[in-house]
């Protein structure tokens, strides 16, 4: 299932009863396809770790040594 | 019923909100022509006998009309948007004497009747039809269903289906569960020829549908439940399944919002799409 934009945040889904009570031997799985993001950001070059962005990290003072944020 | 236009209509207002909408009819007669033998029953002056369906099929709208205000043709409207789901139960009902054309020379001037026919106004989705015990006498396989496809006056922002056209009309079964109506146990698909011919159904221009000696199909019904669900846009939908060499689209529901003569642009995330079962 693929949606022309993002698909909804909550999706309620159901196959129509085909009997009063209907079936559960009836079903099918659903994989839902999610758009291509806009955006593919490099992480890890060569083994050497390359910290995301998070305007609320002010710690980190080397790529790959990650603390907890928020603490000092 | 018998000799009417139309013999039955299936309708039944709802609140918004339900997932389970649904119609019985129980032990009942429908005929399109009752006296063939008659000579002077059936033609102009007479009784109408050609273009006649005997059941129209069943969608649930919201807050649909009441009576006795309605009384009459009043009430088979569809005039706010379908809820979610619609279907329909037919239990020891007989149609007869559905056919495109009559030999006997009393009714030879009578033409092009069908048993089952959408609702007109039907755009988002026609309930899907589930015979038991069920049956249509001196029918032919060509008068089951008169499919009508959905129209291109629909397409586009003022109040229409935006750039493609509204899917209701395509996406709906007729299924015998017993064999009794088809002579087998099957499944009838109005006008959607990318679903049934990739599924190897046999075509019938007359009912501009297609029959299938299976009944491993059903109708999903899926809608936006977030906070959303009316105000973005995320249609059309396609739908294929592992291993499948076609691919379905379908539509969101048309614009039923309106304020004055102004569409407010609240198309509901709803959809129903056809397919096939594990």
């Amino acid at each position: 299932m693929t949606f022309a934009s993002m698909p909804p945040e909550k999706l309620q889904i159901q196959i129509q009863k085909r009997t009063p009570t209907g079936n559960s031997h009836n079903f099918i799985r659903v994989k839902l396809h999610y758009p291509k993001p806009n955006t593919i950001r490099l992480l890890d070059k060569n083994g050497a770790i390359i910290d995301p962005i998070l305007l609320t990290d002010v710690n980190n003072t080397a790529s790959g040594v990650l603390k907890d944020l928020n603490t000092s | 019923m018998a000799d009417n236009v139309r013999g039955i209509t299936l309708k039944h207002g709802a609140s918004e909100g339900g997932n389970d909408h649904t119609a019985y009819l129980y032990n009942s007669y429908v005929n399109a022509i009752s006296r063939p033998t008659c000579d002077y029953c059936y033609g102009s002056g007479a009784i109408q006998c050609s273009g006649t369906h005997g059941m129209r099929l069943f969608t649930a709208s919201a807050n649909g009309e009441v009576m006795p205000a309605k009384f009459g043709h009043g009430f088979d409207v569809i005039c706010k948007q379908p809820v979610y789901d619609s279907k329909a139960f037919l239990y020891d009902c007989t149609f007869e004497n559905f056919r495109q054309t009559y030999t006997e020379s009393t009714i030879a001037q009578c033409s092009g009747n069908f048993a089952f026919k959408p609702h007109s106004g039907a755009f988002d989705i026609v309930g899907g039809t589930n015979l038991f015990n069920s049956k249509c006498t001196n029918c032919d396989a060509n008068s089951y269903l008169k499919a009508q496809a959905p129209s291109s006056s629909q397409l586009g922002w003022f109040g229409g289906c935006g750039d493609i056209l509204c899917t209701g009309f395509n996406n709906y079964l007729i299924q015998d569960h017993t064999g009794d109506f088809l002579g087998y146990q099957g499944s009838i698909i109005g006008n959607n020829s990318v679903f049934s011919e990739g599924e190897g159904c046999t075509y019938s221009s007359a009912m501009n549908s297609h029959t299938c000696q299976r009944s491993d199909f059903a109708a999903l019904e899926y809608q936006n439940v977030a906070a959303d669900f009316q105000t973005r846009i995320m249609w059309p939908v396609y739908l294929k399944y592992d291993g499948a060499s076609y691919t379905t689209e379908t539509n969101g529901w048309r614009e039923w919002e309106w304020l004055g003569n102004e569409p407010l642009n609240k198309r509901f995330g709803r959809f129903v799409s056809l397919v096939k079962l594990n």
